[in-house]
């Protein structure tokens, strides 16, 4: 049996779209372009897909994954085939980027994420401009020893170390490489980034056993840098400050 | 062409509100055109929010059959949840198509799809949000003319005030005519709405509502509903398809990205319905009872499997088992459907051999519930509704089932049917009861998977105009949950209570709907008071709040038993009588008088009980069959 692992990019319109929406758009995706994958068994067969790392709503992406397998009766079809055919059935907001074989031995993608990249940026609201300054940020999170976060979960509390789970954190601007580099990153609407507006570049654990939001990251460090309340863009909650953009997934091998 | 990524809606309030994806459109096979390019642009509202619209095939048709046209640039606009009604309200944001996400205000049509009566203050809310006046009275020649069609319109005068016009039939037959005519006012350069309305008005199928004069007795009733100008028709024909197979049916629609109810492709296979039960609207306004061929209903599924990539496909019409041709049609789609993995969802066929056999194939028996509609209890009142379903046939399919593996079963039923008593409603629980003793005789205890259900479940009646129980009465709620009471104590006292579930339909809603079913025009001063007063989605139980309807009846001095609570005479002029539906009102009162008697008539195919229908020379009407008059 052998699978592939398709990368695309979520945003514009489509940031809006839930998980399984999502997923039932590529499952019908699938089967307009004709994709030989391979189904379960059992009397209502479903195509075999695994996705990775859901996105919250209102998130834009240029790293989300899926594996599929492909069914190894129907006579080959390269890597490139089902990138074309799938790409020409896709929408404005959700773009192909690519479509890579995978080796036997290589494990699925959900289990395979150990971490994800993130640009977080502040949203042009009146008076962004006063906001914490993502150097001075930056600075102030490498010299603390510990950043405590008490997680609530279903279990109750969980006390986390977000120093432990930040494997890179630095500033930037966006300036026009930037923009060509990640044709995906697009704004909709009212606060569309500009060249020179400074953004925040984090790479945080991911994946099924340890996975840190970057929204809940930068609300508990915010929160211990200003003393102040900040709330992040996540879906049911429209008054975020920040808006983020996931960059990569990066796997185990 | 792509759009140029601008939503109407500002990132806040979008990740603010519940299933954003609602209000982004961008969605696979929806027509984004250029609005230079197009000199019609109409925006096909539903009036209920997106998962339900989406599922509406006739909205389908219409949406790919405007767009077909060159020049004209049909949008969707759904009804906002009331968590982004109240949003749009307060920041002042106008109601907006989701393909250009522009304001509809600045269209030419605004067409409004009146599927059910509770949907009619979320008629008010869309035009409100859209900026659009109310009242046609108030609108200006720059205001896109405002058009409704669908289910409702055979008695659109609860609502008339608030339409331009209304399209009596099947849109497929008259659309292209009337923009048309749209498009040759617009050139002339001197458009007026008025006349514009004054000359659509002409064509068949056109309501214009404010062309039309309503004149009272003392006692209410209407003296006389004439045309007020001698060039204005004085009756409406329904406008009728005659061959579906050259019908416009559209093979690419829209794939909803927020999961509808529908979230597969449908395929109307026919339409009417031979059967005349009495009850039944449909059963009359869609006659005569057309078929699609097999050839034709298997093209289109292959093309819109191939341009959804649904993975499953379901069968409309409004009663699947009278297809002739069923038996061919099924093998050739399981054919289709197993080679592209594609599941068939049954539509509720009549339960026998045949059919079991059909779902035996593409259903998991475990998982799928047999559904019966006896509609009423005895056989005496089964007679008066002309519902062709008896005890054998309930108990002859359900064995069969059982015998197969089935052990869930759903009966349906009506309370508040005429010559309805208390007997019959008992029969409904012991119907239910006999159902699950035939399941226990028949299986034995080894081979039972668990306990059998039996779900019974009712609603209430509502007459319905164009159906020989126009002239037929409701009562008030505190009736109708008393003779619920009847068969939820009935069931309780059968042997095999603990396998059969009882739920009923929510009475005061059924009371309105049937105010609005059977209203005239001094119905919608209620109507919009209630709105304003905040009621919308009043199909949804969550939002629906009937003392604020019984305080709009009050303030606007509407004696609702004047409507639902009498019986009317065949002399009274009912508030739709100005439409042909094609079924003519003697047949109407034949139909009406028999049931009385408890006489049954035959289905269409059986013999022409001669409703009228026959003049439209089309479907089951030419089909060979001997001819009969009514004994």
């Amino acid at each position: 049996m052998s699978r592939v692992r398709i990368r695309f990019s979520k945003h514009g319109a489509m940031k809006y779209l839930g998980h399984l929406d999502l997923l039932r758009f590529f499952q019908k995706a699938i089967k307009r372009a004709d994709i030989p994958v391979a189904m379960s068994h059992g009397f209502s067969p479903h195509q075999l897909l695994s996705f990775a790392m859901p996105l919250s709503v209102g998130l834009t992406s240029e790293g989300e994954y899926f594996d599929m397998e492909l069914d190894t009766k129907e006579s080959g079809i390269s890597c490139d085939e089902i990138k074309r055919r799938l790409s020409e059935t896709m929408v404005d907001g959700i773009e192909i980027m690519a479509v890579s074989l995978l080796s036997k031995d290589e494990k699925n993608v959900m289990a395979a994420v150990s971490k994800a990249s993130y640009v977080v940026y502040y949203k042009r609201h009146p008076n962004w401009e006063s906001k914490a300054s993502p150097k001075e940020l930056v600075t102030y999170f490498k010299e603390l020893s510990s950043l405590r976060w008490e997680k609530e979960t279903k279990k109750g509390t969980k006390v986390i170390d977000l120093k432990k789970e930040v494997s890179f954190f630095g500033a930037g601007c966006f300036d026009d490489c930037f923009f060509k580099a990640h044709p995906c990153f697009d704004n909709t609407g009212e606060f569309l980034t500009k060249e020179g507006d400074p953004f925040f570049l984090i790479t945080l654990s991911a994946g099924s056993n340890n996975n840190i939001r970057p929204e809940a990251f930068f609300e508990v460090l915010l929160n211990d840098y200003t003393k102040e309340h900040y709330t992040i863009v996540t879906e049911g909650n429209g008054t975020g400050d920040l808006a983020v953009h996931r960059v990569e997934l990066i796997f185990d091998r | 062409m792509s759009r140029s990524g601008r939503l109407a809606l500002p990132d806040d309030i979008l990740l603010s509100v519940d299933k954003a994806a609602r209000y982004i459109g961008n969605e696979v096979n929806s027509v984004i055109k250029d609005r230079d390019s197009v000199d019609i642009r109409i925006a096909m509202c539903f009036p209920d929010v997106y998962e339900i619209g989406m599922s509406h095939i006739g909205m389908q048709i219409l949406y790919s059959m405007w767009n077909e046209r060159p020049d004209t640039w049909c949008e969707r606009v759904f009804c906002p949840w009331p968590d982004l009604f109240s949003v749009m309200k307060e920041r002042g944001i106008r109601l907006f198509a989701l393909e250009s996400q522009e304001e509809i205000i600045s269209f030419d049509f605004v067409g409004i799809t009146l599927m059910y009566e509770m949907c009619y203050t979320n008629v008010l809310e869309m035009l409100d949000l859209s900026g659009i006046p109310l009242h046609s009275k108030d609108r200006g020649d720059d205001c896109p003319i405002v058009m409704g069609g669908g289910a409702c319109t055979y008695n659109p005068e609860p609502i008339a005030p608030f339409f331009d016009f209304f399209y009596i039939g099947e849109g497929e037959v008259m659309y292209d005519r009337i923009l048309d005519l749209y498009k040759s006012h617009k050139r002339s350069g001197n458009y007026s709405r008025k006349a514009f309305l004054h000359e659509v008005a002409k064509l068949p199928g056109v309501y214009v509502p404010s062309l039309y004069e309503v004149t009272y007795n003392s006692d209410h009733t209407i003296k006389a509903f004439s045309p007020k100008y001698p060039d204005i028709p004085s009756v409406i024909k329904r406008q009728v398809v005659k061959d579906l197979d050259s019908a416009y049916y559209p093979t690419k629609p829209v794939v909803p990205n927020v999961r509808a109810v529908q979230d597969r492709a449908v395929i109307e296979v026919q339409r009417g319905c031979i059967r005349g039960c009495r009850f039944c609207q449909a059963g009359d306004t869609y006659r005569p009872t057309r078929e699609r061929s097999v050839e034709k209903c298997l093209s289109i599924a292959k093309d819109v499997l191939s341009s959804t990539g649904y993975d499953e496909l379901s069968l409309s019409s409004l009663s699947t088992s009278d297809y002739r041709e069923l038996s061919r049609l099924m093998d050739e789609l399981i054919d289709i459907c197993k080679e592209e993995n594609v599941n068939i969802s049954l539509p509720s066929l009549r339960i026998d051999a045949f059919s079991l056999d059909v779902m035996g194939k593409v259903q998991d028996v475990k998982k799928s519930s047999l559904t019966f509609a006896p509609e009423a209890g005895s056989q005496r009142l089964r007679n008066v509704i002309n519902k062709g379903l008896s005890v054998e046939d309930i108990m002859d399919g359900a064995l069969k089932a059982f015998l197969l593996g089935w052990n869930k079963v759903k009966l349906y039923f009506m309370l508040g049917l005429p010559t309805e008593t208390k007997e019959d409603r008992e029969e409904i629980a012991h119907l239910a009861n006999e159902v699950a003793a035939l399941y226990y005789d028949a299986i034995p205890k080894e081979k039972r998977k668990g306990r059998v259900s039996i779900n019974v479940s009712t609603s209430f009646f509502v007459p319905k105009p164009f159906t020989p129980f126009q002239w037929y009465r409701m009562f008030p709620p505190g009736e109708y949950l008393g003779r619920a009471h009847d068969v939820n104590s009935t069931i309780k006292s059968e042997l095999n209570h603990k396998s059969i579930n009882y739920s009923w339909h929510d009475a005061e809603t059924t009371v309105l709907e049937g105010v609005f079913a059977l209203g005239d025009r001094r119905v919608a001063p209620a109507i919009e008071y209630a709105y304003k007063k905040g009621q919308i989605f009043d199909a949804w139980t969550d939002f629906f709040d009937f003392s604020v309807w019984e305080e709009a009846f009050e303030k606007t001095g509407i004696d609702i038993d004047f409507y639902i609570g009498r019986i009317k005479p065949f002399r009274e002029i009912l508030p739709w009588d100005f439409i042909d539906c094609g079924v003519s009102r003697k047949f109407l009162e034949r139909e009406w008088e028999r049931a009385m008697e408890g006489k049954i008539t035959k289905n269409c195919r059986e013999g022409c009980s001669l409703c009228g229908c026959i003049d439209m020379k089309t479907g089951v009407c030419m089909e060979e069959r001997k001819r009969e008059g009514v004994s």
